[in-house]
């Protein structure tokens, strides 16, 4: 389907009036699907969310980068679904960047030791290569981003 | 481990919208908003003929489905996974038409035997419910 082309300043804010919950879709080496929800943030234009280190999602863009997330949706069916390219970074600076300032809610209440001592948690960083707004599921609307 | 039927039962809770994944031949992830039905054993839904998602199931017939998480249902979480049928016979889109819970002939003016709409039915092969995040526990079920 066509739509009107877009920036993606203006996805990012169409997404932050939508949902904090996003739906993560990743793929195994084996080519099984998985969806799951997580809390995601921007920073500038690329997109972070708060992993374990262990969890499917990890293990599969391990051996696949590609990743798809639609925002949940708002009851009216105005939502956002992105895709890109994911990279899951545990270093410690990295995680100590992150763990204030950057996202929107307590990681504390997630991985109570903190950056430096929470060695499960790992953070997911999406670069978004396109991108597709959807107003009422499509029926009012569809615009479109894509790195150029 | 839990049943078929007790993931069944705590499904509804969310409500009737789910998010299905799908995965191109190439390993391409998508992701989008269904309404969904259990029908018997089965996860129904209906979708556009030239959506994505069926692109996707006619080269890879695997799909993850998650229920909606809110703060109503403490944020919980119920995956299911499972293989996908292609219904798109007019005979068995006829059989299927009143059976998803809402009307489906505003989004499908030309009824059941138009061909821009098929439905997917999901057959569960496991299934994950995560109570608030997992925190509180997690219940399993394979077929």
């Amino acid at each position: 389907m066509p739509g009107k082309a877009v920036t993606l300043t203006t996805v990012k804010e169409f997404a932050s009036t939508l949902s904090v919950w996003a739906h993560l879709a990743t793929v195994g080496s084996d080519g099984e699907p998985d969806v799951v929800p997580v809390h995601p943030c921007w920073e500038d234009d690329a997109l972070w969310v708060m992993v374990g280190i262990d969890s499917v999602k990890t293990r599969n863009v391990s051996v696949n980068n590609r990743v798809a997330m639609h925002w949940q949706v708002t009851e009216n069916g105005d939502g956002v679904e992105v895709w890109g390219r994911a990279t899951v970074l545990a270093d410690l600076e990295t995680k100590r960047r992150l763990w204030d300032g950057v996202f929107d809610y307590d990681l504390n209440a997630f991985a109570p030791g903190g950056p430096d001592n929470s060695p499960d948690t790992a953070f997911m960083r999406i670069d978004v290569d396109r991108a597709v707004i959807l107003r009422m599921y499509g029926a009012a609307g569809i615009e479109r981003w894509t790195r150029s | 481990m839990i049943s078929l039927d007790d993931v069944r039962s705590d499904s509804v809770r969310y409500g009737p919208l789910a998010y299905v994944a799908t995965a191109s031949r190439r390993g391409e992830p998508h992701v989008a908003p269904v309404a969904v039905a259990w029908f018997g054993d089965s996860v129904l839904t209906f979708v556009r003929t030239d959506s994505r998602k069926v692109a996707n199931l006619r080269s890879n017939p695997r799909a993850s489905v998650h229920f909606a998480v809110g703060p109503a249902t403490n944020w919980d979480s119920c995956i299911v996974w499972g293989s996908v049928s292609i219904i798109e016979d007019d005979a068995s889109r006829g059989s299927l038409w009143d059976k998803m819970g809402y009307d489906l002939s505003p989004f499908e003016p030309g009824g059941p035997t138009a061909s821009t709409h098929v439905f997917l039915r999901i057959e569960p092969d496991r299934a994950l419910i995560l109570r608030n995040y997992g925190m509180a526990g997690r219940e399993q079920w394979r077929r």
